[in-house]
């Protein structure tokens, strides 16, 4: 058998079909990554959001030259053009990551705008000084780059409004104000937890990861903390899953925060080697359907299948080893292509983001899971298998059975592009006997950590039962039609 | 020894009947000649012999193992091509007798040795795609030889092959047979197995409608007899071939008699010699002069 199979691996691997295959797969994988080192900075921010602005500045300026402040039908365009390049200045001045650059943009367009209507259109020179106050508040901050007392102030702020509001609250006797009342304290109160979560970890605002978790952390925040967990099972299934999402969302964004560590972070090698199998998939798919579906149809079809069939080893013997020939060969692939994409993303990017672990929500025990980089990406391709074999195997019983390499070929990469589709009708439609079907089963990683996937019929260990069955069906069927085949003058 | 017993062979594929109640037997040291018209059933047979099609009914036995019960040890006996010597193109010659001998756990030396005997030495490693029919074809006699089976099987080998190649071939299956190799050897044609083979099958349609010793079919009739005389004159039947020599059909026991009826008529004779009957004239007079081919 051992020999069989060496024999299979022998004929494989003298093709040059698949070192071309290989090469391939390697120039994808440098493209991507270059791709990758040319489309985001250092920071792992996307380099082309910067050209767009200072793009449109320019043509800010230019249509601000275009207009005359002094004509009536001009002024109020001319205010808008006004505002935006002044907040373009300004936000300049203190360098276009920083967090007062981000305050400006956020916070101050109807200050500016304001101030700018005071002065060309309505000329009042009290209101005009009221934005200005405004506008000196912030200004002081800023220039001060003193985020602390930035925050702090709004913080008070906020206090402020908070003990109005209870006032308020201790007057009111009307039943629907006073929980609109309750509503506006709640979300001040919230407001003023992340000023203070903000103030704590010193995240300065702007255009980072730390913000963008702190806004997915607070929007998760407010959908999970108005379900109680113990009525989860009430509700409908779409809910339930929104409900795990964020959840998911909330505790992995806290882990982020509370580490200050960009699991995000895209041009790293450490996220290549994570998605490899994801992002190569079909690469794998395709190499292993023409290796698969070959395997057998080429020895009929070059007379060869006599040589084989005429020596001391049963059918079953034969057949079978070359079914393990292609096991081993999607290992390798696999292998290869984590190899490979380690490798290249590696000498672009530095391997230092290996370091970081993968950071995975535990539905089951509740809790942030940290995971070795290489042991995630096992997972990750342990979770991918059950498709893998599933398409090796019908690649491989379409070739024992037609002996036609086309048709072996072709009908696999079909089936496997039909099945995402497949898989959105059965989701979409709610098809509960679409629960036998091999392709909503086939990707365990819905089925991972407890996680609800999107086809609510199917379990982490149905799955790996329905594939199984398939493939063993598929290859029995193989091996019992190999056995009776009369092998035809060729 | 009877090394391989083909008893009551029976075919079909659908309803067409490829072979009817086919027996064919091998000594040890046998050279058969299987012949018979393309499409009469001769590779179908050797297939159901090797098993790479079912039987319908019959059996094949190889050195005592029925080829349907006990496949493996039956086909461990056995080394064959069939049809045409098929390998893997893209790989050398020497890699594909290298993959046949890995799977009986055959040492490299016999590779070299089998190589040797095909003279195959100088070709053996470029790629099969490289060589000529007849280098192919030896390249699988060499595969065929690598197990050192005792049942020889070669459809049609020597498809290809020049004459010198022809020779060298028919040299090489009769230092086989007498190893105490069994051979059979396919054909359609009569005469490239004329001074090889031993033995004579010869299927039509399915059926086999001869087989016998070589030299059973060919004395059948007596043979004729070649006089060279100092000058011709007609007597009994004989055949004037030129002027001084005839033919004439005569039993080997009368040869005495009539030699002396010549000296009685004053004629100097300087040789006889049997014309040797060809396994084709052999054919077509048991057939009646129907050529087969």
């Amino acid at each position: 058998m051992f020999r069989l199979i060496g024999n299979e691996l022998y004929k494989i691997f003298h093709k040059k079909s698949i070192y071309i295959i290989g090469i391939i797969i390697f120039l994808l994988v440098l493209l991507n990554d270059v791709l990758y080192k040319t489309m985001y900075d250092d920071d792992g921010n996307l380099k082309a959001l910067a050209s767009i602005e200072n793009y449109s500045s320019a043509i800010m300026k230019d249509t601000l030259n275009d207009l005359d402040p002094n004509k009536a039908t001009d002024k109020l365009l001319y205010v808008e053009e006004k505002t935006y390049v002044d907040m373009f200045e300004l936000s300049n001045k203190y360098g276009t990551n920083s967090w007062q650059s981000y305050i400006v943009n956020s916070e101050m367009y109807d200050v500016v705008y304001n101030m700018n209507y005071y002065t060309y259109v309505f000329t009042n020179d009290e209101l005009y000084n009221e934005n200005k106050k405004d506008y000196d508040y912030y200004i002081n901050y800023f220039d001060k780059d003193d985020f602390d007392g930035f925050i702090t102030s709004k913080l008070e702020e906020i206090d402020k409004q908070i003990e109005g509001l209870k006032k308020d609250k201790e007057k009111e006797e009307d039943k629907k104000l006073l929980l609109e009342i309750d509503e506006s304290l709640e979300n001040l109160e919230f407001d003023r937890e992340l000023l203070n979560y903000r103030k704590e970890k010193q995240i300065l605002y702007g255009n980072n990861y730390l913000n963008d978790a702190l806004n997915e952390y607070s929007s998760s925040y407010k959908y999970i903390k108005d379900i109680d967990p113990d009525n989860i099972d009430k509700l409908n299934y779409d809910d339930k899953r929104a409900y795990y999402n964020n959840l998911e969302s909330y505790n992995i964004n806290k882990y982020i925060l509370e580490n200050k560590v960009n699991l995000n972070k895209q041009n790293t090698v450490r996220n290549n080697v994570i998605s490899s199998v994801s992002s190569y998939e079909i690469l794998i798919v395709i190499l292993t359907i023409i290796i698969a579906g070959t395997i057998v149809a080429s020895e009929f079809n070059k007379g060869t299948i006599k040589n084989l069939l005429i020596r001391p080893y049963s059918r079953t013997k034969i057949l079978l080893a070359k079914f393990i020939s292609c096991l081993i060969i999607l290992f390798s692939v696999i292998i290869f292509v984590c190899l490979c994409d380690l490798v290249v993303g590696g000498i672009f990017f530095s391997f230092d983001s290996l370091k970081i672990p993968v950071v995975v929500y535990n539905f089951t025990s509740g809790e942030v899971q940290e995971y070795n980089i290489f042991i995630y990406t096992l997972i990750m391709i342990g979770s991918h298998l059950p498709m893998f074999l599933l398409i090796l195997s019908l690649a491989f019983v379409l070739g024992t059975l037609t002996i036609n390499s086309q048709i072996s070929i072709a009908l696999p990469i079909v089936f496997y592009m039909f099945g995402e589709v497949l898989n959105t009708v059965a989701i979409s439609l709610n098809l509960k006997w679409m629960k036998l079907f091999p392709t909503l089963n086939w990707n365990l990683e819905e089925y991972l950590f407890g996680k609800l996937p999107a086809f609510q019929y199917s379990n982490f260990s149905f799955a790996i039962a329905i594939s199984v069955i398939y493939i063993l069906v598929m290859i029995l069927g193989a091996v019992i039609l190999f056995k009776r085949r009369d092998i035809k003058n060729i | 020894m009877e090394i391989l017993k083909v008893s009551n062979l029976n075919k079909s594929f659908g309803k067409k009947k490829v072979l009817e109640n086919v027996n064919l037997s091998i000594e040890e040291g046998d050279i058969l000649g299987f012949i018979g018209p393309n499409g009469a059933g001769k590779t179908t047979t050797i297939k159901l012999i090797l098993g790479l099609q079912k039987i319908d009914s019959g059996s094949v036995t190889i050195c005592g193992y029925d080829i349907q019960k006990e496949f493996t040890k039956a086909i461990n006996n056995v080394g064959g091509i069939i049809e045409s010597p098929d390998m893997y193109l893209y790989l050398s010659g020497y890699d594909n007798l290298k993959l046949i001998a890995n799977m009986y756990n055959i040492k490299k030396e016999r590779i070299d040795e089998v190589v040797k005997l095909v003279g195959l030495e100088n070709r053996i490693k470029d790629k099969v795609s490289k060589y000529s029919l007849g280098m192919r074809q030896r390249l699988g006699i060499a595969a065929s030889l690598l197990n050192n089976p005792k049942v020889l099987i070669l459809d049609e080998p020597t498809n290809g092959l020049d004459p010198e190649g022809n020779r060298q071939i028919r040299d090489l299956l009769k230092k086989l047979a007498k190893q105490k190799m069994g051979i059979l050897i396919s054909s359609h044609a009569l005469s490239e197995l004329d001074n090889v083979v031993n033995k004579v099958a010869i299927i039509q349609n399915g059926k086999i409608v001869e087989e016998n010793a070589i030299d059973k079919i060919k004395r059948r009739d007596e043979s004729y007899f070649i006089f060279e005389v100092d000058k011709f004159i007609s007597i009994n039947d004989n055949i004037k071939l030129s002027d001084n020599s005839f033919k004439i059909k005569i039993n080997r026991e009368d040869i005495p008699v009539f030699i002396n009826i010549l000296i009685d008529k004053g004629i100097k004779i300087y040789s006889i010699y049997e014309e040797k009957l060809s396994l084709e004239d052999a054919f077509l007079k048991k057939t009646g002069g129907n050529k087969i081919v």
